[in-house]
This record gives C-alpha cells, structure tokens and sequence, in this order.
C-alpha cells in the first residue's frame, strides 16, 4: 500500500488491527473500533486485501438455517501485519516536524506543552533545559 | 308514544345509576372498547412502520449496484447485505436507531463507496479482467444514457412551463416534471464527477514502461 493512501481512515483501521493482530473484525466492530465510516472501510479493506495485508472469510453458517445472511470477518495475515507496522512507522517518520521549526519559539505556554508531549512520547522526563525554553 | 309522553317519562326518571366523571357504564364501556381497538390500530400501524423502515437502507444499498460493476457485485453485496442485516437486526437497540445507523451505513456505499471499491478490487486483477471489473463502458453507456433522458425532460420541462405561463395557468404535472428532471439530472453529476479525475495509466502501459527502461 502506497503511502498515499494511508488517510487518516486507513491508518486509524491499521492501529486498529495492530492492536492484536490475530483478532478477527466484522466489519461493523471495525468501523466502531477505529471510528469510520462504511464509506472508508470498503475501499481501505479492499486496498488491504490486495496487498495481502488482510483476508477475508465468510462465516460458516446456513442462511437458511440461521434465517439471516452470513457476515464476512477481516483477518490480518502475518506478513500484512509487519508491513503495515513499517508503513505506520514510516508515515510517523515523514510527518514528523523537522527539529528546527520555528513552531516551538511561537509561545511559551506551547512550548511547555510540545516539550512534556514529547518528553511522554519518548518515555522521558521532562529536561532543566527544556524547562527554560 | 307521542312528544308529551315521552318528555313524561324522562322526567320521571330521578337518577342515572353508577355514574364516573360524568359518564355511566355504558360510556365508559363505548371507551373501552374504543381504547383497545386504537391501540390495536397504533400497533398495527408502528409494525408496519418498523417493517417498511427498516427495509429502507436494503433499497438504499440496492442503489449501489448502479455504479458496481456485475461482476464485483455478488460478492460485494453478500458482504454489505450480511452486516447491514446485523445493523438492523440488533434488538439491543431501539428500531430508530437501528434503521439511522443501517442508512448511515448503506447510504456512503450508495453513492460512491460502492464504486470506489470495486475499483480497488479491481488494480489487483491483470489487464485484462480489469476494465471489465471497473465496468467501464456499462458505466459509460449509462451516464450517456441518463444525460440524453434528463436532457429531454429538462427541455420538456422547460417548453411545458413555458406553454403553461404564456396562457396564464399552470398546466397540471408541471411540477412533477420538472423535479424528475432535477432528480435525474443531479443523480448524473453524481457519476459524471468522478470520471473528472485523471485517468490511472493501464497495467499493462506501466509494465511496458518499465520494460523500457
């Protein structure tokens, strides 16, 4: 998959199906799980399963029988898992802003604020110099 | 029994018996009945409600096909037909919320998702099997065909209200005329649009590319 067609959608799916791969979704748990629409899902679920990222199976169960349609659960496949976990990793990487943007000199009060979500997303405490800034 | 008599006798009368906000036991047995018989009715009719609504995003999803190719659109639609029956069927939820949430769901996939779906399945297909997966010229020919129809009934539409205004009355359907040719004509923008798009280079034109090179 292209990184142009990780949308918000696509890469909020992924996360999604990171978060335990091996789960299997219908595909109306996957639209509240990762909060998108139908009209997102189909084409993203589509777009994985070409790539292999994910497979799909009807459920075994006779309509006839159970008096109502079988529904088709998304599975993630081993390989679609890390490459979607590189995918993620690599559009983290070319979104991220570059160090010396003038974003952080704007206002001290978002400069504290940029500097403790950065000090909790790299697992750090928050610096004496970045304290000053 | 003439008026006199008549007026006599009620006038002997001195009560009505058991009588309950003015109204005695044959009031309130009319009531009664009348009262049960409604809300057999009010049943009745919220069932029918609830049957004919709930089928709504069935037909909504149904419109999809339009814009699916055929053969995509089996195994499309037994997937969307299987978890919009879940939406719809989930008793844990008030039927309102059950058929806004199965209109929520149909409606994307009506107008567009649908498609574009298709069209993702189909970049994984050879060459060959792929223009016929996207459904190009049905698609063509039918946007061809809805943008001649809605044409006409746009120019008949015109001249018929035109006609009506020039002899000062409006002529009856008028109306009824020209909102069909709006409907039809807003449902072609509808799949004219995406055609606006650049066109994808050919599997096969990309293959060769790289040959080259």
């Amino acid at each position: 998959m292209e990184q142009k067609e990780l949308t918000p959608a696509v890469v909020r799916m992924l996360q999604t199906f990171l978060e335990d791969p091996e789960r299997v979704f219908y595909a109306t748990e996957l639209m509240e799980a990762a909060r998108v629409g139908s009209g997102s899902l189909y084409p993203a679920l589509a777009r994985m399963e070409r790539d292999r990222w994910i497979e799909s199976e009807d459920e075994d169960v006779d309509p006839r029988e159970k008096g109502r349609p079988a529904r088709r659960y998304y599975r993630m496949t081993k390989n679609g898992a890390l490459e979607a976990h590189v995918a993620l990793v690599e559009l983290s990487e070319s979104v991220r802003p570059p160090a010396s943007s003038p974003g952080w000199k704007l206002a001290p009060k978002l400069n504290r604020l940029g500097a403790k979500l950065l000090g909790n997303a790299c697992g750090l405490p928050l610096g004496p110099e970045v304290k000053e800034v | 029994m003439n008026t006199v008599m008549i007026t006599q006798a009620a006038g002997a009368v001195t009560g009505h018996g058991w009588t309950w906000l003015n109204h005695d036991i044959n009031g309130w047995t009319v009531a009664l009945i009348v009262a049960i018989i409604a809300a057999f009715i009010y049943e009745a009719i919220m069932a029918l409600t609830r049957m004919v609504t709930l089928r709504i995003p069935f037909l909504v999803l149904y419109l999809a096909r339009i814009p699916t190719p055929a053969t995509e659109w089996p195994h499309l639609f037994k997937a969307w037909k299987g978890e919009l029956w879940a939406i719809l069927n989930n008793r844990e939820k008030h039927w309102l919320l059950r058929f806004f949430k199965g209109l929520a769901f149909a409606t994307p996939l009506a107008f567009g998702a649908a498609r574009a779906t298709a069209r993702a399945t189909a970049e994984g297909l050879p060459a060959a099997k792929r223009k016929e997966a996207e459904g190009g010229d049905h698609r063509d020919a039918w946007i061809l065909a809805s943008a001649a129809l809605s044409a006409t009934l746009v120019v008949t539409a015109t001249i018929y209200e035109g006609v009506g205004w020039v002899r000062g009355d409006r002529l009856p359907f008028a109306e009824v005329f020209s909102g069909i040719a709006v409907f039809i004509m807003l449902c072609d923008l509808l799949f004219t649009l995406p055609l606006l798009h650049p066109a994808k280079p050919d599997v096969t034109e990309v293959e060769r590319r790289k040959g080259v090179k």
